[in-house]
């Protein structure tokens, strides 16, 4: 098998996993040593499903011994197999980054004989990528759950970023579909992770030339749509996440069903709204002073699909608006839906020059599509619109019903917003284009 | 106020040029109508045209005035600015830099005047185009060793991208060529420095170069989600624009037949 049959299978078994940012870590170039890192990550392609390509994803091997039933590269799944050597893959790497075809390396693996084996080959692989060919690029490993402390010190001395996949959102489904990975073999790397980010701060404040251990900070992922867990539950556990673990990022992957699994029922499409919704949640978490319970709680557990979960927050407290935009702080700003980080901030600055009016908000790149109905300029709210909560509802949604073929006009309060229980009119879901969030 | 007919200053497109020229335009208190370095701005009826010399002290004072009556972001602003592929890019900068003398650091917090807007939307565009042919930029290794890319960016984006390059590639010559604007960038293992050019001879590529090429297409291919397709998407990220140098997407390094 030449070396291009191995790349290709070994994309194939790589490709589910979500993150492929090569952010969090800032590294200038050294003469004569290839590669640097930009803090913001770069994107050097998109693939055909519009997800940005960053790094080199690959598997050192698909020789797994687990049998996780949502995987691809479970033992009893009918692929062909096969395993990089680690100077196979550090110079793959090597000639592509020199071409500017990526910003590093994404390095996971299938459980090659037993977890310890497997890091031990992962590590060197990095070990000659770093200290034999000097690179400075990105790279962004993958914990084997249940491998041994030690070794994830020592990838983590040699990676940017470390990961380990939380693969479902809840213990009844992990213990389901994933026999062989009891939940405390995923917990412990990601403890044993923050507690080596955490000491190596330290370390850092004394020694300036301690070597810095995964600067770039800790991810992890969840499959959504194979198990019944719900959006409240997985927003929950991202928020425990990113307190508890101090995560970077928590990513969320619309199980696609691979060949020969059961797991899901016939007709089934990859919830790509719902995954949609949730990464916004998740950015509401992460920048806007969002807390899980607000967004929902165990009366309303799934996101609505017609609204974003802002528009959903403001459309349920309407009595923190209209919001003053000459006067508002930064934190209600921010719950205003039509208003990003971005246009905050720019409002903030702009109104110390100027008393601010609708026309200025435009320049502002405020999205007035959706802040008209929820702010004020000088106490007064943009002519024309009516501050009223089925009109608005009706406005907001107006697009995304149209889109998913429900403009069948309709008393308002058959869409109601407080349906409870299931998501609104899951299963057309999958018409829905939407941005992957990952960017 | 300024009087007699508008002017078009003309100067040499270099940066320094751009600085004499907004020097200029102060001193002599005429009504401008452009600052360009383009041939196809034609003179209007009751306009005046006026070529202007680089004068390297009058640049430096015009530089020195930016940083201490605006101030460095301002500065950096013009920098970057200057390689838009705007072509009322000189005139709005001119027009920034007047505003910006009379209100000095509140400029920055103007954010909802014409002329800031006008140059913010320049910045803006500028910066997003080099975040995207930094990645966008594909590298081939020719049989002398040299590396060559051929971009193709709207902005005139060399200047600004060589930096980046040059760090992160230090260990090989390149050459970063700009078919658009008929400028190339060469890091020669030691420095790099900029030189116009049309067309180029290049040599024959590598052995391996192809062997490379079509590894990092069957990559990109085998890498996307089928069950994701989503080439609305794609195309939004990465404007069909950009594509004549992407290796991944030229169907002669389609996987060999299997």
């Amino acid at each position: 098998m030449d070396l291009g049959d191995k790349l290709q299978i070994l994309t194939e078994g790589a490709k589910y996993d979500v993150a492929c940012t090569s952010s969090g870590v800032d590294r200038s170039g050294v003469k004569g040593r290839l590669g640097g890192a930009k803090v913001a990550g770069i994107c050097h392609s998109f693939a055909a499903d519009g997800r940005c390509i960053s790094l080199l994803k690959v598997l050192l091997s698909n020789q797994c011994s687990y049998n996780c039933a949502y995987c691809v590269n479970r033992r009893s799944a009918d692929v062909q197999r096969t395993t990089f050597t680690p100077r196979e893959l550090a110079e793959l790497t090597y000639g592509f980054y020199r071409r500017n075809y990526i910003e590093g390396l994404f390095l996971s693996s299938g459980v090659l004989k037993n977890p310890d084996y497997t890091m031990e080959q992962m590590i060197e692989c990095l070990r000659l990528l770093r200290e034999e060919y000097g690179f400075r690029g990105y790279i962004h490993a993958k914990v084997i759950p249940g491998s041994s402390r030690e070794l994830i010190y020592r990838m983590g001395l040699l990676a940017d970023r470390l990961s380990v996949n939380l693969e479902l959102p809840s213990e009844v489904s992990l213990n389901q579909l994933a026999p062989d990975k009891p939940r405390e073999n995923i917990f412990r790397p990601m403890a044993a992770i923050a507690t080596g980010i955490e000491q190596n701060r330290h370390e850092l404040v004394r020694y300036q030339h301690a070597p810095s251990f995964a600067p770039a900070g800790s991810s992890t992922q969840m499959v959504i749509g194979a198990t019944p867990d719900t959006d409240y539950q997985i927003i929950r556990l991202a928020e425990s996440l990113y307190q508890k673990y101090k995560h970077r990022r928590v990513f969320f992957s619309a199980y696609v069903p691979v060949a020969g699994s059961e797991l899901t029922p016939p007709g089934y499409q990859p919830p790509l709204l719902r995954e949609h919704r949730l990464y916004q949640a998740d950015w509401l978490l992460r920048f806007y002073g969002f807390r899980a319970d607000e967004i929902l709680d165990e009366s309303h557990p799934y996101l609505d699909s017609l609204l974003d979960p802002k528009e959903s927050w403001a459309l349920s407290h309407l009595e923190y608006f209209p919001v003053e935009v000459n006067t508002a702080d930064r934190a209600m700003l921010l719950r205003v839906p039509g208003i990003g980080v971005t246009s905050a901030e720019r409002i903030l600055r702009a109104r110390r020059q100027t008393r601010l009016d609708f026309d200025h908000l435009q320049k502002l790149r405020v999205v007035m599509k959706r802040a008209q109905y929820f702010i004020t300029c000088s106490g007064k709210m943009l002519p024309g619109v009516r501050f009223d909560r089925d009109g608005i509802y009706r406005n907001l949604t107006l697009e995304a019903r149209r889109r998913q073929g429900l403009l069948f006009e309709p008393e308002v309060t058959q869409l109601s917003l407080f349906d409870g229980g299931k998501p609104l009119l899951a299963g057309r879901e999958d018409v829905v284009k939407c941005l992957t969030g990952q960017l | 106020m300024p009087d007699g007919p508008a002017v078009i200053y003309r100067y040499d497109g270099t940066f320094d040029g751009f600085l004499t020229a907004v020097f200029e335009a102060y001193a002599r208190r005429r009504p401008v109508k452009a600052i360009t370095a383009r041939e196809e701005i034609q003179m209007g009826w009751g306009q005046e045209e006026i070529f202007l010399e680089t004068h390297l002290e009058k640049a430096r004072r015009v530089e020195a005035g930016i940083r201490n009556k605006i101030g460095g972001t301002a500065l950096h602003m013009v920098e970057v600015c200057f390689w838009s592929g705007e072509e009322d890019k000189d005139t709005a900068l001119y027009r920034y830099l007047r505003a910006g003398f009379d209100l000095g650091r509140n400029i920055y917090n103007s954010l909802t005047h014409p002329h800031v807007l006008r140059v913010e939307y320049l910045y803006r565009n500028i910066t997003r185009e080099q975040d995207r042919v930094q990645g966008f930029t594909r590298f081939s290794e020719m049989e002398n060793g040299v590396y060559y890319a051929s971009i193709a960016p709207k902005n005139n984006l060399v200047p600004l991208l060589m930096p980046h390059f040059v760090d992160r590639l230090s260990i090989q010559p390149f050459l970063l060529h700009d078919t658009e604007h008929g400028l190339a960038g060469v890091y020669d293992g030691k420095g790099w420095y900029l030189v116009e050019t049309q067309g180029l001879n290049l040599p024959n590529l590598s052995e391996r170069e192809q062997e490379f090429r079509r590894m990092w297409k069957m990559f990109y291919d085998a890498v996307a989600v089928k069950e994701r397709r989503n080439d609305k998407l794609r195309q939004h990220l990465m404007p069909k624009w950009y594509w004549r140098n992407l290796t991944e997407l030229d169907p002669r390094y389609a996987a060999k037949g299997k």
